[in-house]
């Protein structure tokens, strides 16, 4: 595809490349909106088979960092940096800082954030040149690390679907199946287990669930290919976007349907097995902004402290697109589109009377 | 038949040696040596996990090997729960013993779980072969001597087991059939005696026995409680003085045979003393284990890589000789034992067992003495069986406790009770009999029962739904779209209307009536129902069905087929084409069926009773076998002038 085609169907603002041969840096930034705020660009490190992929893959983290912005109304915008190589040979610290040298041109309409396949260390030779970074203080601790913000966000989202659809206060005793235990779906299982949820968990790389499974006894394990089966009350998507197909929908066994991952299904007609089923679905990027909160309270220089009151925000949020949701009869994910879009909107309005 | 390409790992405390093999045929062998400092990075052996895992697979790919063509991976057991012998596969249960040490921590505990994560990762088996806690000591063996303390057997039972393995091929012989005394002498030694291929007796590798290179063997109790209390000592000091520091070790500041024999050779008799008194324990050793086979030892083995010591294995072959002829294959060869008994596995020569460190219990509540429920009881004791489990004998893994019913309903709950008295982990309850009842009777209660041979999901749909059964079941009937699509349609593609025979008050029956109508409403087919409760019934019928011009007739269930003499019977089966759900109602005239094998319910059960032991997900609680068949009776279809039609469809058996 070419890439105004790209950009067309995503209906993107921005789309930067910048290429350094010496330290086999290739990025591609792409800007969704900066209406709301600087845009908060998740910085994703993969082997990616094509540039195509690539800038799909761009496009489509910028979208839904707006989108979950727009829901939550909070002040950024969304980007994304995608980064073209494989991790384990282009990692260095010069790649990181060239990369924060390049970012610095844009002085700070483009604030970084960790994404996949970047590590806390390589944000901090980022940082080395850069100022323009959320989401790095106190990172290894409390509650600086956004992962730690996202995973008990997504408790909050969890709870709303769970009072609505299953009518419990908590997440106690609800058995939730948990696919993917990388690092967020790690720290969900322990926020999940601290809940009292009955927890079963699958990851295709078994390192990570052994880790898991060197903590936590009697936590139950199945083959990935088991987990749709499993019959739970929340399955929770954290391993990829587009992952979950028609075998998989019509395999599954629970009552509502969620993820880390902004996007579980792979297509729209899913949604029909899924209401046969009588699931709620809830896209993950309806629950998976706690990071975002974090960003946007860091952006506006305001205490950390202030974060936990504020991961509530998408208990509300959520509860209020699944009554919408029941109200209108329409699928929460056009709900939430069409409701962050008017904000943007709204905001680009307002602003245009300064 | 097709190669297999078997993966090997043995981690050893310093190095994993890892193989691949094809079949029985080393194509690869590597010993991956990891430097000191990484082993010394972590405070826990379990914690070299994630090394040790990536430098295996940097060295396949190092060496162009890919791994996605591995039909199997087999890892060293490491110092798990007791079991006997033989070829296991790895399941969480064993990979938590390993973690936690339940027998001690030994690098050989990663074996298992590098060898499952790899096995998880390329969606294949993953095994592991005799492990060091192989306990197949006899009762005798077993007492210490002290109330409060049991012998437990340690041994390096996979290349004791291999090595008499080995031995015995090369005499023509399987390894079963003698009595052997192996002494696998390395930085461990034990020494074990075989009788018919068990290692029914062997000195605990930690802490009994000879002394070794770097073990100190049994001490002498006092002196050694002595220093335990003397306050000198941590525990983790004490431990060290049995393994690791101990013996050679203890003496001459190396653990290595080699460093030794090199002073003996420059003429130091002091260490000549002390190696020679290492010999002197091993052959002592050896003779006690030939009392345990009384005296009865056809070889004796020496090997590990101590053997490859010409000076050692003389002085114990010089000791042990006048017992039996004494054998030396130096060295080890546990990767090929650990490919071998994976092999076993993969070619069906042999069941992998099941990890278990309880013994199973199963309670089997069946009905009467019925030939059909006498079948299912044998046939769930064979699935047992091909799935490494054993009952009945000294080595037994499952105890299977059966009641007879004799059809008196009031004998059903308390036969539960009695089930729940004894512990067992679950229930079959063979036949729909029992299963209607027992439905209705069971009232939350946590313990699994396995319906074995239901005639329909619909039967259990209707249990009490108010309470929360733990209830799983394996149907015996085909659904009725698959049923009436495997007979009347697939002779008859034409037929738009169908007479059914059921009897009100009969659940079952009216079960499938509804399943019936259900059928015939999707198809717009017309559907005739007649409520049959006497032989009078047959007659009225008969008229019924004539006069509505009907060909095809179906029977909702046996019982109502058998309630009618057979007289009666064939005013319906002589004067139209029935269908009927069992192979007996065929026999009894009825003219085709399309049934399940009983064999498969009663396999599908076990098979849910195994995923049940293993805590694995189970999709569903109720399985249908897929493979039904067709049979037809050929008297009837010869009278109703169907034979060639029925014979043009060569799956259909015919029964007299």
């Amino acid at each position: 595809m070419h890439i105004f085609d790209h950009m067309k169907k995503n209906n993107s603002r921005e789309l930067l490349f910048f290429e350094e041969e010496i330290i086999s840096l290739k990025a591609i930034i792409a800007i969704d909106s900066i209406v709301l705020g600087p845009a908060n660009s998740s910085i994703k490190l993969h082997n990616y088979s094509s540039e195509d992929e690539a800038i799909t893959d761009a496009l489509d983290i910028a979208y839904y960092n707006s989108l979950k912005s727009a829901l939550l109304r909070r002040g950024l915008g969304g980007g994304s940096i995608v980064l073209c190589g494989d991790p384990k040979k282009v990692k260095s610290e010069m790649y990181f800082r060239a990369l924060g040298i390049f970012l610095n041109r844009w002085n700070g309409k483009i604030l970084m954030t960790k994404g996949t396949g970047v590590g806390y260390n390589d944000l901090r030779d980022i940082n080395k040149e850069s100022e323009f970074l959320l989401g790095i203080k106190d990172c290894q601790d409390g509650w600086g690390k956004p992962s730690k913000s996202r995973a008990r966000g997504m408790i909050w989202g969890m709870r709303a679907a769970a009072k609505n659809k299953l009518d419990c206060k908590t997440l106690k005793g609800l058995k939730v199946s948990v696919q993917g235990v990388g690092e967020l779906g790690a720290e969900l299982v322990k926020l999940l287990i601290e809940e009292g949820a009955d927890i079963t968990i699958t990851d295709i790389v078994y390192d990570k669930i052994k880790v898991i499974q060197d903590k936590v006894n009697d936590i139950k394990i199945v083959r990935p290919t088991e987990i749709y089966k499993e019959k739970c009350d929340i399955f929770c998507a954290c391993s990829k976007n587009y992952l979950l197909d028609e075998n998989a929908a019509s395999e599954l066994n629970c009552r509502i349907l969620t993820g880390s991952v902004d996007k579980v299904l792979k297509n729209e007609k899913l949604y029909d097995i899924l209401n046969q089923k009588n699931i709620l679905y809830i896209p993950g990027y309806v629950i998976n902004s706690g990071d975002i909160i974090q960003f946007a309270l860091e952006n506006k220089g305001r205490p950390l402290s202030k974060l936990k009151n504020e991961l509530q925000d998408i208990y509300y949020s959520t509860l209020d697109l699944i009554e919408k949701h029941e109200k209108q009869k329409i699928g929460i994910e056009e709900i939430a589109v069409k409701q962050a879009e008017k904000y943007i909107k709204d905001i680009a309005t307002v602003k245009m009377l300064k | 038949m097709k190669k297999k390409l078997i993966l090997t790992i043995n981690p050893g405390s310093t190095s994993t040696k890892i193989g691949i093999f094809e079949d029985n045929k080393c194509i690869f062998e590597e010993t991956v040596r990891h430097s000191t400092k990484q082993i010394e990075e972590y405070s826990q052996i379990w914690d070299q996990y994630s090394f040790r895992k990536e430098e295996i697979i940097e060295t396949l790919e190092k060496n162009k090997f890919d791994i996605k063509k591995l039909d199997a991976v087999s890892g060293r057991g490491g110092l798990i729960k007791p079991i006997p012998g033989g070829t296991y596969h790895i399941d969480q249960a064993m990979i938590e013993d390993a973690r936690a040490g339940v027998q001690g921590h030994h690098a050989s505990n990663l074996g298992c779980v590098i060898a499952y994560s790899i096995g998880w990762e390329l969606g294949i088996p993953a095994f592991i072969v005799d492990p060091p806690s192989v306990n197949d000591l006899e009762p005798l063996a077993r007492v210490s001597g002290n109330k409060h303390i049991d012998r437990a057997s340690l041994l390096h039972a996979l290349n004791i087991f291999a090595t008499a393995r080995k031995y015995a091929d090369s005499i023509n012989k399987k390894f079963q059939e003698l009595n052997l005394i192996v002494a696998h002498m390395g930085g461990g030694i034990t020494v074990a005696a075989l009788r018919s291929g068990k290692a029914i007796n062997v000195n605990n590798g930690l802490d009994e026995g000879p002394f070794t290179p770097e073990r100190s063997g049994q001490l002498p109790l006092f002196p050694f409680m002595k220093m335990c209390l003397s306050g000198k000592y941590t525990e983790d000091e004490l431990k060290k003085m049995i393994v690791g520091k101990g013996g050679l070790n203890s003496y001459f500041n190396t653990n290595k045979a080699t460093d030794v024999e090199n002073m003996i050779n420059a003429g130091s008799k002091k260490y000549k003393h002390v190696y020679e008194a290492m010999a002197y324990q091993i052959a002592q050793e050896i003779g006690a284990r030939a009392t345990n086979l009384n005296g009865k030892v056809d070889a004796i083995i020496l090997t590990g890589g101590v053997a490859h010591s010409k000076m050692l294995t003389g002085w114990i072959s010089e000791r042990t000789k006048f017992i039996a002829d004494v054998e030396i294959f130096p060295g080890e060869a546990e990767l090929e034992a650990l490919a071998s008994g994976a092999l076993r596995v993969l070619r069906n020569e042999e069941p992998a067992k099941h990890y278990k460190t309880n013994i199973k219990k199963v309670g089997i509540l069946y009905w009467d003495n019925l030939e059909v429920y006498v079948s299912a009881i044998n046939i769930i004791e064979d699935v047992f069986r091909k799935n490494g489990y054993v009952f009945r004998k000294e080595d037994e893994n499952i105890k299977i406790k059966y009641i007879n019913c004799k059809q008196n309903e009031e004998k059903v709950m308390p036969a539960i009770e009695k089930f729940k008295a004894d512990e067992v982990d679950l229930i079959f309850a063979i036949g729909s009999p029992i299963s209607l009842r027992l439905g209705q009777l069971l009232k939350n209660d946590n313990i699994p029962v396995i319906f074995t041979g239901i005639y329909s999901p619909a039967v259990i749909s209707d249990f009490n739904k108010e309470y929360n059964l733990n209830y799983y079941a394996t149907c015996y009937a085909a659904g009725t779209d698959e049923h009436l699509d495997n007979t009347i349609f697939k002779i008859d593609p034409e037929t738009d209307k169908i007479g059914i025979i059921y009897t009100r008050g009969e659940v079952q029956s009216e079960i499938q009536l509804d399943e019936f109508r259900d059928y015939c409403d999707r198809r717009k087919i017309k559907a005739f129902t007649y409520d049959i409760q006497d032989d009078e019934g047959y007659r009225e019928a008969k008229k019924y069905f004539a006069k509505n011009k009907i060909k095809w007739i179906y029977f909702t269930t046996s019982t109502v087929v058998n309630s009618a003499n057979n007289e009666t019977l064939k005013i319906i089966t002589d004067n139209f084409r029935t269908v009927s759900i069992l192979e007996d109602t065929v026999s009894e005239g009825c003219l085709i069926a399309n049934v399940i094998p009983w064999k498969d319910v009663c396999k599908e059960a076990v098979e849910l009773a195994l995923k049940i032991f293993d805590k694995e997900a189970i999709p569903k609680r109720v399985i249908i076998p897929k493979k039904t068949k067709s049979v037809a009776n050929k008297k009837t279809a010869e009278k109703l002038n169907m034979l060639d039609e029925i014979s043009a469809f060569p799956d259909v058996k015919f029964i007299e």
